[in-house]
């Protein structure tokens, strides 16, 4: 479970909210999506989340314990699939991958095992050997998804976790997602995909300028619009929409 | 050719980190401060090489004048200047040769070969003219000084000073391009840095087996001019070989003659003309050279190797090692970490240990020599042998760039279920490695100079151990409170870092002040031990809980 209460934060030497009294709550068992245009403030709430940000105001809780304030505890039920792909760079992908095990206490066993299965079905085990530096875009944002997925956490955070990803990858990017809601964990993904967010999400969150425009599922969405069509059309809509009414500081719940 | 000049201007830009000092307006008092401080040493070193320059000078025209050969000087500073200016720009060009990425978007847009050369040429003549004409100009106020030369003299030898690092520079790039060509193993940043970085510790060792020779004997007016007249044909016979050497030093003999004119024309035409020629000649292959640089060498395990190398490398460690060890690596496998922070340890004993050989008679000569070998074993000597030891255990530079080096991995690492004051500790632990290693170097190094025993040897190293873990500490919390974050090139981070001129000042300025006051007062050795062996331990431990609260703190609160 993951929640979020009317969390802010400014960037140091930046006088724009890039988030803006965000709140939002995901339940055990769901796949929640993360939409809007660049600069929305989607990175910087899952940074907070993360801990990798402090919001100046605001909670982010994972599994009920705050981020801020028992960090370790609450990183431990994460696994964060970030939009950074030059970390590690120096590493070869086998040792990033001990690396985390070893920070997550992952005994040898349960390391080998899930580097097997992992790594062989997004098809970067014969890549193991080889350095960070020498991967494709694709084949690290491979190996993050791998890692973050070590210590089978409670809850999986990806930030844009589509970017570079083949066909295949992305498929069984999916139905990892897919089966993880399933038996109960938490999936809260960030994307520009709108075909990915309206089949497999089953609640959206669309922010714009750091304040969330709309929060439901696809359904809801498309009630409250009155429109029976595609989420492409009705983000588009709803986004244009609230760019002109930013000026009186209103969003659309 | 707008788009050369602001290729040119990009190259320098880059090559001196030169932005905060462009836009002075916009500058906040904080990084005017910083400013002033990068100022201040470079001054330093400017004041450093300036009395370098005058000192060998010196000793040029002395040793000439002796044998009332004092117009030759600038035959040889010429030809000190050419050997000089070539060994530093050939180390230049390689190391700028292909400077990381840069090149990979510029080859992109539509620019002409040779204009990608050109621009890298200047920039790199620049500073090869910076250090030709400050030694140029050294030698004309040392000799004006004396003899007085008409104006005229001035002229040629500023003119001489620009035109002479052309060719020598030429001559690099016509070394290298083909290199590069050729040897493909070569172009790759790591093996780029790793030989510029051996070449640079040789020439290094050269010059300053060279500079101290001279040096030494610039008491003895006798010794110079018999050294100077040993090399006199040698000199002679190199400026015949070498025309722009001997074309400046016969016009600034007679420089109000009509010769005089027609030797600096030809100079400027031989120089400029050679620097045009090779640009253009090589410009193609230079282009093409770059393309494909920096590729990894990617081998491809079997099954069965692949399961044992996997079965190998997955193991379980603490978090601890597993932090430390991923320190480690991170440093080394990147050159310019290397050479510029562990290398540290080996380079400046060699370079001690050369100045001591080559110093060592007229050291041993001196009448006050014997006083300092007599207070050598008088507890003299241990104090010099903490001090170097606590200086190499803490000029490795590997506590004050301990968070700017890790810039691109920060934000992954914060969002690790990690305790940040244990990650901190685990750069502490890494740095304290190397002073450990730097202790012994430094006082096994001093003890052997000075013939110590072992006591005293021992004890110089509890107080080397202590004072360098100290230095340490306060150097990581430094880079702690201001790390250098927003880095593209590695260099910032290790090189370009203030926080490690910083520490080493401050080490420098700490440890000479414990020698001063050790040798002054004429503490004893358990008094010594107390104060800078004890003490410094006692208030590294009691520091460690309030910095790893600090810690904490500052990289919860770190934007990234
Ligand atoms: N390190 C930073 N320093 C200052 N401002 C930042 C920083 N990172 C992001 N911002 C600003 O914060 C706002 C939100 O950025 P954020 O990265 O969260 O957007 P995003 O929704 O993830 O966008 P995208 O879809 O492009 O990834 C933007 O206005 C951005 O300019
Ligand atoms: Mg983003």
């Amino acid at each position: 479970m993951i929640e979020l209460i009317a969390v802010s934060k400014t960037y140091a030497g930046s006088n724009i909210k890039a988030v803006d009294g965000l709140s939002l709550k995901i339940s055990d068992g769901e796949i929640f999506g993360f939409l809007g245009p660049n600069g929305a403030g989607k990175t910087t709430s899952l940074k907070i989340l993360t801990g990798v940000l402090k919001a100046d105001s605001g909670q982010a809780m994972v599994d009920g314990t705050d981020v801020s304030l028992d960090p370790i505890a609450a990183k431990s039920r994460i696994g964060y699939v970030s939009d950074n792909p030059e970390a590690f760079a120096k590493l070869k992908a086998v040792e990033y991958l001990n690396f985390i095990a070893d920070v997550y206490g992952l005994d040898s066993e349960q390391r080998h095992k899930r580097i097997n299965d992992y790594s062989s079905r997004f098809e970067i085990r014969d890549a193991l050997s080889s350095s960070l530096a020498s991967f494709s875009r694709g084949m690290k944002q491979k190996l993050f998804i791998v890692a973050s997925l070590l210590p089978d956490p409670q809850n999986w955070v990806l930030d844009e976790p589509m970017v570079g990803l083949d066909p295949k990858a992305a498929f069984a990017l999916k139905s990892i997602m897919r089966n993880r809601a399933d038996s109960g964990k938490t999936v809260f993904f960030s994307t520009h995909v709108m075909e990915v967010a309206e089949r497999l999400c089953d609640k959206l969150a669309i922010i714009n300028k750091g304040k969330i425009i709309f929060i439901g599922s696809f359904q809801e969405l498309k009630k409250l619009e009155g429109e029976d069509t595609s989420l492409e059309t009705l983000f588009l809509e709803l986004t244009e929409k609230s760019g002109e009414l930013a000026g009186n500081g209103d969003a659309v719940l | 050719m707008k788009s050369f000049a602001s290729l040119v201007k990009l190259y320098i830009k880059s090559f001196y980190n030169l932005s905060p000092f462009l836009d002075l307006k916009k500058l906040k008092p904080a990084q005017v401060l910083k400013n002033l401080g990068i100022a201040l040493v470079a001054l330093l070193v400017l004041v450093n090489f300036g009395f370098l320059f005058v000192s060998v000078n010196l000793a040029m025209y002395w040793g000439l004048a002796m044998l009332g050969l004092q117009n030759l000087l600038f035959l040889v500073s010429s030809l000190t200047i050419t050997v000089f200016v070539f060994v530093i720009g050939f180390i230049t060009a390689l190391s700028t040769y292909y400077i990381n990425g840069m090149e990979n978007h510029l080859l992109v847009l539509p620019l002409a070969p040779w204009k990608l050369l050109a621009a890298k040429f200047i920039a790199v003549y620049s500073s090869m003219a910076a250090v030709s004409m400050a030694f140029m100009i050294t030698s004309m106020a040392i000799f004006g000084f004396y003899e007085g030369p008409k104006p005229l003299f001035y002229l040629w030898g500023f003119m001489g000073a620009l035109l002479l690092p052309m060719p020598p520079l030429a001559l690099s790039y016509l070394f290298l391009v083909p290199m590069m060509s050729v040897a493909g193993f070569l172009r790759n940043r790591r093996a780029v840095m790793l030989f510029t970085g051996v070449l640079g510790l040789l020439c290094a060792i050269g010059f300053n087996m060279y500079f101290q020779s001279l040096m030494s004997k610039m008491a003895d007016t006798e010794a110079l001019s018999v050294m100077m007249q040993n090399s006199l044909p040698l000199s002679i016979a190199a400026a015949g070989a070498y025309f722009p050497a001997g074309l400046l030093w016969k016009a600034m003999t007679v420089p109000e003659q009509a010769a005089a004119f027609i030797q600096s024309a030809a100079n400027l035409l031989l120089c400029l003309g050679t620097s045009i020629v090779s640009i253009f000649a090589l410009a193609g292959a230079y282009t093409r050279s770059l393309l494909g640089f920096n590729e990894e060498s990617v081998k491809r395990l079997s099954a069965s190797e692949l399961k044992g190398f996997l079965g190998k490398k997955l193991k379980r460690k603490p978090v601890i090692l597993a932090l430390v060890d991923r320190e480690i690596k991170n440093l080394n496998r990147e050159p310019v970490y290397l050479l510029n922070g562990p290398f540290v340890i080996i380079l400046l004993p060699l370079i001690m240990l050369i100045v001591f050989l080559a110093q060592k008679e007229a050291f041993l000569a001196d009448p006050d020599s014997a006083k300092i070998i007599e207070l050598a074993g008088s507890g003299f000597a241990m104090v010099i042998a903490a001090a170097a030891g606590a200086f190499l255990g803490s000029g490795s530079s590997i506590a004050a760039t301990a968070l700017s080096r890790d810039a691109k991995d920060l934000a992954s690492i914060k969002s690790l279920p990690l305790d940040m004051g244990l990650f901190m500790f685990a750069k502490l632990v890494h740095a304290e490695i190397f002073v450990l290693l730097g202790s012994i170097v430094g006082c096994a190094l001093v003890s052997l100079m000075f013939s110590i025993g072992f006591a005293d040897s021992l004890t110089a190293f509890i107080m080397a151990l202590a004072m360098a873990s100290f230095i340490n500490l306060a150097a990581l919390w430094l880079d702690t409170a201001r790390p250098k974050l927003g880095w593209t090139n590695p260099i910032a981070a290790m090189k370009q870092n203030m926080n490690s001129v910083i520490a080493i000042l401050g080490a420098m300025g700490l440890l000479g002040l414990f020698s001063v006051a050790a040798i002054k007062f004429d503490i004893e050795k358990g008094m010594l031990l107390l104060f800078f062996g004890l003490a410094p331990i006692l208030a590294s431990l009691a520091a460690l809980p309030f910095y790893k609260k600090y810690a904490v703190k500052r990289l919860a609160e770190l934007d990234l």
